[in-house]
């Protein structure tokens, strides 16, 4: 997968991902991968840099969440703002496929 | 399990400075690793295959560190755009504020630095223009008042026109001229009047002619102006009263018409008050009046003897339609016949009428022309500055405009959004600009002189903040808009690959290397100017006056005419009195001079055996002294002796010369012994003193005289006093020292010690230097700011090249030198440039500086070194930065 692409969307996977629920970095790694089928995998290296990125322009926040019998975890999850980029990014995102499937005949295609 | 808590913090370094931070970070990333070895193990794999497996995936750390620290780094996304609707053009208009408000906030730095930067030159510029209206360039009070002239005399042969005029010329002038509806004179006088306890107090008094208050169009508030029956002798115990003097002393009650006061001994019947905002100050700047008095012709004023005895202003009205040029003509058909019928009256002198306000303000226009170019240049930097930041911030926002435009964004509707953007920027840094120039206006008002002119009635200016608002919104418009129209083909692809897009940027760059660069410029003309002007300063405070003025106490010891006169025996008990005090180190009487005040006597001169002196060799000063006056200054004798109690009346009659006489009237000969002829009286030279600069600091030293008082008919009208410690704290002893003799002297005045008044000499100096060094600065502080963004935008989009040359071999060093020279290039032209426009400039400047060229390469060399060192400070950060690129990263980013 060409690595600006994957780039691009890192955040917009991140963010639609805690809207549902909150969920912690290792989770949120193995569910892209599981999700995409495959297509797409985040490497420790690049996960978590996104998910500071994120927590830096506070779209999601971290907590440490203390589960019972095991080790505390840190948690994520999303803001009103991080709900409101991710609308915006889902909306622009929408917009530049149809753009793209209009002009360059892009096509949904499974591997 | 594996600890793999000790394996990561083993592992990765400097990932935050925070140590509670990294820890967190170490915890998390521990915490992942370990989930992925239990999963492996719990999907069938050995644990330590699984350990194995792990690390295998093991990021590469150093990368890792960078890329976390980067990520806290990060700065808030500029908002997404709004959506594009349409519908109610406000709440459109609306929503593009409110965006356009995000936006800014989301820039936090260049934000608060364009806020910064206008509001210091827009609040400067309006605050300094703002004070310099009101007291400078506003017209003066009066009715009609560029119909109001003051007549002058000039001597061709002296520098400046004599403000003052002999009642004789006066009293003709009054009679022949045909260009003005009213004629008037004024002099200004100190008096004497008894206040409710009985004590005596000093007041000044102005004595104005019939037509004074005819001339101004100004009329008392209560009561009645001068009846011109009144301006004859006998009838003239009248006053009319200045509206700060009646509220002192009668509390504002309006029964204080017709209510004597004892003035110089006579009684005199208020019969006016002279509204609030009526001000005597018409012809010369530091003249004050509490009440005002008939102005009597004296007997004498009629015949003209042999030289003019000037003490008198002249003002007028025009009469309608009679122009200036034509009441010049008129007066010089005057001047005309006066010198043909009385040829050695002050020949050669031409009579001048110009406008009051050329009078009063001409000295100070060219100040307030060199403080309006300070101004002037501080606005044009913070201007340049903001031009700046605003290009910087163009670039970035490529992406942000190319995604809109792709989504169907209309250029009109990004110019639009730009446009809101920048104008909300501008207004604000404008409020902020118009609250700095209220507040410094006010603190101005607070701290200026009451005796300076229309200080009350300093304001903020509308028409400075009105034109400094619009120079801001012009720079914040016409560069905010840059970024609509940098390319002509928003690039969407390579916008989202961070890539510069080709083909631009190569004239935005160039164009902000010229904005810093003329800023540099100016600012070096700046300090060029304050350096100047705090050389002078120093200069001057440095003047050697000539004698030691500290802990000197000069009193007013007259009494007013009509009380008891005390003569020179009372004088001298007063002196015995005084110097029996404790803490009185020495005591003297002078006549004829108040040091440090302008306030000086002449005497006319001539020389035995060789004619009549030429004019302007005939006067000098003078002053009438007891023996212990030369010693009590410390002014040193240079040949010859001190004044002692022999040199009295019957005996031989002595004086004092200074230098600078014995050098005039005896060149390369010995001045002690020859004679010379004081005020019509032959005395001998017994002394030579050094030169000593009482009452002027700056022009040269003019010849002076001493007179022994005692020789003299005069009783000494100001004692000195020489104090072991604080003169004011013995005044109240010294008072009553002095009243022990005579009870009709009046109260002395608080500005007596000799080192207030020097002060006041010293204080327009004072101010101007403080104003442009308070420029300098500002213009230094903002260009500096201006150095900083450019390279600090120029470290950031070279990363990739700088990364490059790092991979290949350059050393930290080696690139923080390239970032160096490129800083120093620009500063290098830039200061070139600005110590070439001052050099030009430099004749400009002449008239303002004492003691020392506008050329001096000492105040050059050290403007340009500060601004270097200031513009090398600012290049620090950004070089700093570009030394810790990492190559690998930086090279990832193509």
């Amino acid at each position: 997968m060409n690595r600006e692409a994957k780039k691009g969307s890192a955040e917009l996977l991140i963010l639609a991902l805690v809207e549902e629920r909150p969920r912690h970095g290792y989770e949120l790694g193995t569910l892209i991968n599981r999700r995409s089928g495959g297509a797409l995998s985040f490497h420790i290296a690049s996960l978590y840099p996104t998910l500071y990125r994120l927590e830096k322009r506070s779209l999601i926040v971290g907590r440490w969440l203390e589960q019972p019998g095991q080790r505390r975890r840190r948690f994520y999850r999303i803001t009103p703002e991080g709900r409101r980029v991710l609308a915006e990014q889902r909306g622009m995102w929408g917009a530049f496929l149809l753009a793209l499937v209009r002009v360059a005949g892009v096509r949904a295609v499974e591997p | 399990m594996t600890d793999w808590t000790s394996f990561v913090r083993e592992h990765l370094q400097h990932a935050a400075d925070d140590p509670a931070r990294e820890n967190d970070i170490i915890e998390e990333l521990a915490q992942h690793l370990a989930q992925r070895e239990a999963e492996l193990v719990s999907g069938g794999i050995e644990p330590e295959a699984a350990r194995q497996r792990v690390i295998e995936e093991l990021p590469e750390w150093q990368r890792l560190a960078r890329e976390i620290r980067r990520a806290d780094r990060v700065r808030p996304m500029a908002p997404p755009p709004p959506p594009l609707r349409r519908g109610n053009p406000f709440a459109a208009l609306w929503r593009d504020v409110v965006y356009a408000a995000r936006t800014l906030r989301t820039s936090p730095t260049y934000t608060a630095v364009a806020l910064t930067v206008l509001a210091l030159g827009i609040g400067s510029a309006t605050a300094i223009f703002s004070i310099v209206d009101a007291v400078v360039l506003r017209a003066l009070p009066y009715d009609e008042p560029d119909r109001l002239v003051a007549i002058r005399e000039q001597d061709p042969k002296r520098p400046a026109p004599f403000p003052y005029v002999a009642p004789q010329d006066f009293l003709d002038w009054r009679e022949q001229q045909r260009s003005f509806e009213a004629v008037a004179a004024a002099r200004g006088q100190l008096v004497q009047i008894r206040d409710a306890e009985g004590h005596l107090r000093t007041h000044s008094a102005r004595f104005v002619t019939a037509d004074y208050f005819r001339v101004l169009r100004a009329s008392p508030t209560l009561g009645r102006a001068f009846a011109g029956s009144e301006q004859t002798l006998g009838r003239d115990g009248v006053a009319v009263l200045d509206h700060r003097f009646w509220q002192a002393r009668f509390g504002g009650r309006p029964d204080a018409i017709g209510r004597t006061l004892t003035i110089d001994g006579r009684p005199v019947v208020i019969v006016g008050v002279m509204p609030a905002d009526f001000t005597c100050q018409v012809v010369m700047a530091n003249a004050s009046a509490e009440l005002y008095l008939p102005l009597v012709a004296a007997d004498g004023d009629r015949q003209r003897g042999r030289r003019p005895d000037r003490g008198l202003t002249v003002v007028a009205r025009l009469k309608p339609g009679v122009t200036l040029a034509r009441a010049s003509d008129d007066m010089s058909r005057i001047r005309a016949g006066i010198e043909a019928q009385y040829p050695t009256w002050a020949p050669g002198v031409r009579v001048q009428v110009v406008t009051l306000h050329e009078q009063r303000f001409g000295q100070v226009t060219k100040w307030v022309l060199m403080l309006f170019g300070a101004v002037a240049f501080v606005l044009v930097i913070a201007c340049a500055n903001v031009a700046n930041l605003m290009l910087a911030r163009a670039s970035i926002r490529d992406r942000e405009i190319a995604i809109r435009a792709a989504l169907g964004a209309s250029r009109a509707t990004i110019v639009r959004g730009l446009l809101i953007e920048a104008l909300l920027l501008s207004l604000a840094g404008a409020a902020l600009g118009a609250l700095l120039a209220w507040g410094g206006v006010s603190a101005v008002r607070g701290w200026l002189p009451l005796e300076l002119t229309r200080v009350a009635s300093i304001a903020v200016d509308l028409r400075a903040l009105a034109g400094a608002v619009v120079a801001a919104l012009a720079t914040g418009i016409g560069f905010g808009l840059v970024p609509a129209f940098r390319s002509s083909r928003p690039d969407l692809s390579s916008a989202l690959t961070h890539r510069a897009p080709s083909g631009t940027g190569a004239g935005t760059h160039r164009l902000r290397h010229a904005l810093v660069v003329s800023e540099v410029a100016l600012t070096v003309v700046l300090l060029v100017g304050a350096g100047l002007f705090i050389t002078s300063f120093v200069k001057l405070l440095r003047v050697d006056v000539g004698f030691d003025y500290r802990h000197v106490l000069s009193v007013l010891a007259r009494p007013f005419p009509g009380g008891r006169q005390h003569g020179l025996d009372g004088t001298l008990q007063m002196l015995d009195a005084v110097g029996r005090l404790p803490g009185v180190e020495a005591s003297a009487a002078v006549s004829g001079e108040v040091l440090f005040s302008g306030i000086r006597g002449r005497a006319s001169v001539a020389i035995p055996g060789r004619g009549d002196l030429p004019d302007e060799d005939a006067e000098v000063g003078a002053r009438s002294v007891t023996p212990t006056y030369h010693r009590l200054l410390g002014i040193p004798l240079v040949r010859g002796r001190y004044l002692t109690d022999a040199d009295r009346a019957g005996a031989a009659s002595v004086v004092l010369v200074n230098q600078t006489a014995a050098r005039k009237y005896w060149p390369g000969q010995e001045a002690l012994g020859q004679r010379l002829v004081v005020n019509r009286r032959e005395s001998v030279v017994v002394g030579i003193v050094a030169d000593v600069r009482h009452w002027n600091l700056e022009g040269p030293v003019e010849p002076e005289c001493y007179l022994p008082l005692l020789q003299g008919s005069a009783a000494g009208q100001m004692i000195l006093v020489r104090t072991a410690r604080n003169p004011r704290t013995l005044l109240p002893a010294i008072r009553k020292a002095i009243w022990s003799v005579n009870n009709d002297v009046p109260i002395i005045g608080d500005q007596a010690a000799a080192e207030d008044r020097l002060d006041r000499l010293l204080a327009q100096r004072r101010f101007s230097m403080a104003l442009l060094v308070l420029f300098g600065v500002l213009g230094l502080a903002i260009s500096a700011v201006g150095i900083y963004g450019v390279l600090a935008y120029l470290v950031a989009q070279r990363t990739s090249e700088i990364g490059v040359r790092m991979a290949l071999g350059a050393t930290p060093g080696g690139v923080v030198a390239m970032v160096l020279r490129r800083a120093g290039a620009l500063i290098g032209v830039g200061l070139a440039l600005g110590a070439g426009v001052a050099w030009y400039f430099s004749a400009v400047a002449k008239s303002f500086l004492f003691q020392i060229e506008p050329t001096d390469p000492r105040v050059f060399a050290a403007a340009l070194a500060v601004l270097a060192v200031a513009g090398l400070a600012a290049s620090v950060v950004p070089a700093r930065r570009a030394a810790s690129v990492d190559p690998i990263v930086a090279l990832r980013q193509e």
